[in-house]
């Protein structure tokens, strides 16, 4: 039932947030392979034993994309067409989502740009292996924090109906 | 005879480089094992945690929270399984100098 509490558009809100944390936080993850991957096949080329430690970016940044995918099946669990939905709900889910979702694209754009820069610098110098887990530790948890204020956000929903008569 | 040894000398080239070319077998299992760890262990995580693990009103934000645990625990191994794997071919290498 339809108060001013309560639109109809407001699921458009909660949905655009579940689109934006996939999409955004897949395209964060993406550009990550990418240019991880550009960097991999370049040094792979004359230093094949160290492929496996190369290959570290590449998994990072798909935690990125599983952290979006988290949100995204969160954000989904709680709307149903047989509920209320408000729309403070709305913009709630829609804040989480682009939180985690924009968060997602600045830490798969740092996996990308330094995990090239380290796995052709690895190929000649064994040693950078540490400092490399260590910058993209960092770069991931760029992404965490996306994550964290999404769910904190996501716990404040509120569907009551009748807040404004 | 200076041909006989050249052949000798490509023979050991090529024994040495194929061990380093046989490791991309179990170089790509063990990728492909951690990317289908790493999709289906935080959902299984989060179905099951939310459902049957967690109670009360936040349940589904720490079932969130240990899926995303999960997930970088499979980072954190791969991460082992990489430096395991290094230093066991840096002790073979010495082995075979040795020999």
């Amino acid at each position: 039932m339809a108060t001013i509490a309560c639109p109809v558009f407001a699921p458009f809100f909660g949905f655009g947030g579940v689109a934006a944390a996939m999409i955004i936080s897949s395209i964060g993850a993406a550009y990550g392979t990418a240019k991880a991957g550009i960097g991999i096949a370049g040094a792979g080329t004359f230093r094949p034993e160290l492929i496996m430690k190369s290959l570290l970016p590449v998994v990072m940044a798909g935690i990125i994309a599983v952290y979006g995918l988290v949100m995204a099946v969160l954000i989904t669990g709680s709307m149903s067409p047989n509920s209320d939905y408000s729309l403070f709900t709305g913009f709630l889910h829609m804040g989480s989502g682009l939180g985690v979702g924009l968060s997602g694209l600045a830490a798969g754009y740092t996996i990308g740009i330094v995990g090239d820069a380290c796995v052709r610098a690895h190929a000649q110098q064994t040693k950078l292996f540490v400092t490399m887990v260590l910058i993209l530790i960092f770069a991931e948890v760029l992404g965490l924090y996306g994550l964290i204020v999404g769910l904190i956000l996501n716990t404040k929903a509120d569907n009551n109906c009748q807040l404004y008569n | 005879m200076s041909s006989t040894t050249i052949s000798e000398k490509t023979v050991d080239n090529l024994v040495s480089q194929n061990k380093s070319v046989e490791t991309p077998r179990g170089v790509i299992f063990k990728l492909y094992s951690h990317t289908v760890m790493m999709i289906i262990l935080p959902l299984t995580t989060y179905y099951y945690t939310s459902n049957y693990y967690f109670e009360g009103e936040n349940k589904t934000t720490k079932a969130a929270l240990a899926a995303a645990g999960i997930a970088n625990v499979v980072v954190f191994s791969f991460i082992i399984t990489a430096i395991l794997e290094d230093y066991s071919s840096d002790t073979q290498q010495k082995r075979d100098k040795k020999e």
